[in-house]
């Protein structure tokens, strides 16, 4: 992943079309801009001042001929390089003919959810088969957000209260970032994941097996090489999420510690902290409760009511994150249920009684 | 006032000769004046101060960015930093710079007049940028704002928690000045224009300035008008932009370009008529296509109102949208490369002096090239599908913005530098810091078009490690480039007291403002000034060369370097 590249993986239909247009376009550029550099450093060479041997005459008349022409001679090449690209966006982003995969997508601060047809939900990736047209469906709970596939060439912004599609079919099997391209706010540059392009086979698979709880890594994007608890999310790059695809799990745990360890590495690469901030120092409110502490104690609610922060209330809160919520949080937390399996679960709210109680 | 009143019949001796610059002392004297040269020479400090504030924060965001993670900085802090690095720069250095410093400066100069048309507007435009940027460093100063320069809503309305008041309210206020500058100069050109200067006389800078405060008259109220619609959807949730609230997003999205599209062309215009200033000047020659250069930037200033949404061509407006606005941006471009062309014919059969404006000169037009042929591909519809919002984008209109606008605002001030001090620069430290802005130019924006295209993504304070090779050659460029900035401002002030005297033309260049001394009286022209010739006309023979007696020395070497 650190070899040094120069041009872009390309794992869709239309990357390549994309690449011969961008190429053909840097081709002509480059010409112009070699014809501008070299008649600058010739001209500047052959009149500069002290040659006095140089023929010289005045011109004053515009030539108008020659600026005719020069209009002319751009028009037509613009006109080109214009319908070349026009022609290859209109087959972006015109809907295919035939059957497509729908997958519904949504956007909000800062992560990605992704849900199939199947009812298998992802966060922060993507699962699509290779070979097949798939059409997704994205919306935004909050801000505008872009979805960015670089190795599909493909960019899509995601509006608040509108549905948007995009279509791309994916040709190599593989690992792919995904990106958010419109800033959306403090945790911009972290919000992405992968999109994980799989053959087939693998690809059913992977849903029956991500549609009964995720008990594969791939559920999770792979995000599971978070080793240290106490890395703040913040500071997460989109590249320090990288495992190998298909990782091994570990064996299940027994030692609470143990599983707290697990359960901190998860809130890390689940990007909990992107709301529910674990430094104090943060110059704003969070968007959702502080945990620190929250365990085994009493909580206020948006009904008035008192609940006591114990293990079946946490578990609830990250299943069904509306069903009881916390006086003064809007109720904006997205549902775990699917994404997580019961372990992992489990991992999360030992780590959450560890953070103090 | 102690000095006595210069004589029509028998001008002073030079030393006690009455100046701009001398012609009142002590602060109020500067800080309330109505003389267009000394409001410029406000604007040049001021734009200067902005600058390296923008500087600064550009260069602390590239130290960010040597490592993917977010170390150096929290990510709130980098937010904040790319914010108001783009904020100074576009409002409170680009869009004034060039007009209210050289354009301030020389447009009565050049057409042969006293003073703008309305010089009491004048320092009132001065005043309301001061204001409007005051808040602006406040709101940096306390808290800071993370929406970015665009302030794309609902972002900025219902979820930004940073001082978007103040940022926003500094904006709407230097909205003025920008309308009041270029309502100023409009005035100025139709109606102060000396006897003989006809439009076809008109200097190409002029020309340039007038096609700009058009754009800023016309385009700038949209913005003001759009800042408000945000205000009122921020403040008291009036539902406009957020479709919580019953908004429309894109609708801001199409608000915002419908000025900031203009907006680049207010910032580059009057770079491209100084540049036309310079090539004439050190090819000596007449200007090759002067109707053609000068409508250029009519043209530009049209179609630059046509071209918004190719901002916009991922946002989800409709297809056709975006095939016009693509087209449109091709034939944008046509005029510039018009200009380029005729530049290029200039310098052919010319009489070339590589001086320090010159090649400020040709570094803008191979760097503008560079910036406007990008550009052309990112209005490639597919292409721009891949490459909006990452660093391809970023490096394009920094090639136009730095590349191109601050280049020859450089050469511009070098250039007139004598007519505004009275003094000469240092020549070789002139080239030496030229060169060196080059280079370190090239290194800090050539890696992010490379990195744009391989997907990184604008915005970003920590990033994927692949892009991490790009992001150090871009910070190890935009070191070199911080050092070079840094010499003009250290050879330029030292030159304010120990550079030779330079004369009234040292350049021995044609245009009204070379014929009065430098630096010039009060009143710019000791007796009104009438125009008899055609513009640059480098072709008479007192002015084929810049030094008049160069002619015979080097004839007279060559002749007796054939003899040897």
């Amino acid at each position: 992943m650190n070899t040094l590249r120069f041009f872009p993986q390309g794992a869709s239909a239309e990357a390549g079309h994309v690449d011969v247009l961008f190429l053909a376009l840097v081709a002509v550029s480059l010409a112009f801009i070699g014809a501008v550099f070299g008649g600058i450093v010739y001209f500047a060479v052959k009149y500069r001042h002290t040659n006095l041997g140089a023929e010289r005459k005045h011109i004053f008349e515009d030539r108008w001929q020659l600026e005719v022409g020069l209009i002319g001679a751009l028009l037509v090449l613009s006109l080109g390089a214009f319908t070349w690209a026009g022609v290859l966006y209109i087959d972006i982003e015109t809907p295919p003919t035939g059957p497509t995969l729908d997958v519904q997508g949504v956007a909000k601060q800062w992560v990605w959810t992704f849900e199939h047809a199947t009812g298998a939900r992802e966060i922060n990736a993507l699962h699509v088969p290779v070979g097949q047209r798939v059409r997704l469906v994205l919306t935004s709970e909050d801000v505008i957000h872009s979805f960015y596939v670089p190795a599909f060439r493909l960019k899509q912004d995601v509006l608040p209260g509108r549905e948007t599609n995009v279509w791309f079919e994916a040709t190599v099997p593989g690992r792919y970032h995904l990106f958010c391209a419109e800033y959306c706010g403090t945790d911009h540059s972290a919000m992405g994941g992968w999109v994980d392009v799989m053959e087939p086979g693998d690809y059913a698979r992977w849903l029956a097996v991500g549609a009964t709880g995720g008990s594969d890594v791939g559920a999770l994007g792979g995000r599971y090489d978070q080793p240290t608890p106490d890395a703040p999310a913040v500071a997460l790059g989109p590249g320090r999420r990288e495992a190998p695809a298909g990782a091994p799990r570990t064996e299940p745990l027994v030692a609470e510690d143990a599983s707290a360890a697990r359960g901190a590495a998860l809130f890390a690469s689940l990007n909990c902290a992107s709301c529910h901030r674990t430094d104090s120092l943060a110059l704003y409110p969070a968007r959702g409760p502080a945990l620190v502490g929250v365990y085994g104690r009493p909580v206020r609610l948006q009904n008035g009511r008192t609940v006591l922060a114990d293990e079946p209330y946490l578990r609830e809160s990250i299943l069904n994150p509306r069903a009881r919520i916390v006086q003064g949080y809007p109720p904006i937390m997205p549902s775990y249920r699917d994404v997580l399996s019961d372990d992992e679960l489990s991992a999360l709210v030992a780590y959450l009684q560890s953070l103090g109680g | 006032m102690t000095t006595t009143a210069p004589s029509p019949f028998a001008p002073p001796p030079e030393a006690t000769r009455t100046t701009y610059l001398n012609a009142g002392t002590g602060l109020r004297s500067w800080l309330l004046t109505t003389d267009h040269k000394r409001i410029a020479v406000l604007y040049t400090l001021a734009i200067t101060a902005f600058f390296g504030l923008g500087g600064v924060m550009a260069f602390l965001m590239r130290l960010e960015l040597l490592t993917p993670p977010s170390d150096l900085f929290t990510i709130d802090t980098y937010n904040r930093l790319f914010s108001a690095h783009g904020i100074v720069m576009v409002w409170f250095f680009l869009i004034p710079s060039i007009p209210t410093t050289l354009g301030n400066f020389l447009l009565p100069l050049m057409i042969g007049t006293r003073d703008l048309a309305f010089p009491r507007l004048n320092l009132l435009s001065f005043y309301i940028f001061l204001v409007g940027g005051l808040f602006t460093l406040a709101a940096v100063s306390f808290g800071g704002i993370d929406t970015g320069w665009t302030f794309y809503t609902p972002y900025s309305t219902s979820f930004s928690q940073t001082r978007v008041f103040l940022v926003v309210m500094g904006i709407f206020v230097m909205g003025f000045s920008s309308i009041l500058t270029g309502l100023n100069f409009v005035v100025t050109t139709h109606t102060l224009r000396a006897p003989g200067m006809t439009w076809n006389r008109l200097p190409l800078f002029v020309w340039s300035l007038y096609a700009t405060s058009l754009i800023q008259i016309l385009a700038t109220p949209v913005l003001t008008l759009t800042l408000v619609l945000l205000g009122m959807e921020r403040w008291f949730g009036v539902g406009i932009f957020d479709p919580a609230l019953g908004g429309d997003p894109i609708l801001f999205e199409h608000l915002f370009w419908f000025y900031s599209h203009p907006a680049v062309y207010i910032m580059i215009l009057p770079g491209l008529g100084v540049i036309s200033e310079l090539i004439t000047c050190f090819s000596r020659k007449h200007i090759f296509g002067y109707n053609w250069i000068a409508g250029s930037s009519l043209a530009i200033a049209a179609f630059g109102f046509l071209v918004w949404g190719h901002h916009m061509f991922v946002s989800g407006q409709s297809v056709y949208a975006g095939l016009v606005f693509s087209v449109l941006s091709f034939v944008v471009a046509i005029p510039s490369a018009i200009k380029v062309f005729n530049w290029i014919a200039t310098l052919y059969m010319g009489r070339i002096y590589l001086r320090t404006p010159m090649l400020y000169a040709f570094a803008f037009i191979g760097l503008f090239v560079i910036g406007g042929m990008t550009g052309l591909i990112v209005a490639s519809l597919a292409v721009d599908v891949h490459v909006h919002d990452t660093y391809f984008v970023v490096a394009h209109f920094h090639y136009i913005m730095v590349g191109g606008m601050l280049t020859a605002y450089l050469g511009g001030l070098h250039f007139w530098w004598p007519k505004i001090t009275g003094k000469l620069y240092p020549e070789g430290w002139g080239i030496a810091a030229a060169i060196l802005i080059f280079v370190g130019f090239n290194l800090t924006f050539l890696p992010q078009f490379i990195m744009g295209y391989l997907g990184m993504p604008r915005r970003y304070g920590a990033y994927a490690p692949e892009f991490q090779v790009y992001h150090v050659l871009s910070t190890a460029g935009s070191t070199v480039l911080g050092v070079a900035y840094l010499l003009p401002l250290g050879y330029l002030l030292w030159s304010l007291k120990y550079g030779p005297d330079a004369g009234p033309n040292p350049w021995n260049a044609t245009g009204l403002e070379w014929t009065t001394p430098s630096p010039p009286p009060p009143d710019n022209f000791d007796e009104a000034p009438v125009v008899r010739d055609m513009p640059y006309a480098y072709h008479l023979e007192h002015r084929q060369f810049m030094d008049p007696d160069e002619a015979g020395a080097l004839a007279a070497k060559k002749a007796s370097r054939s003899e040897d």
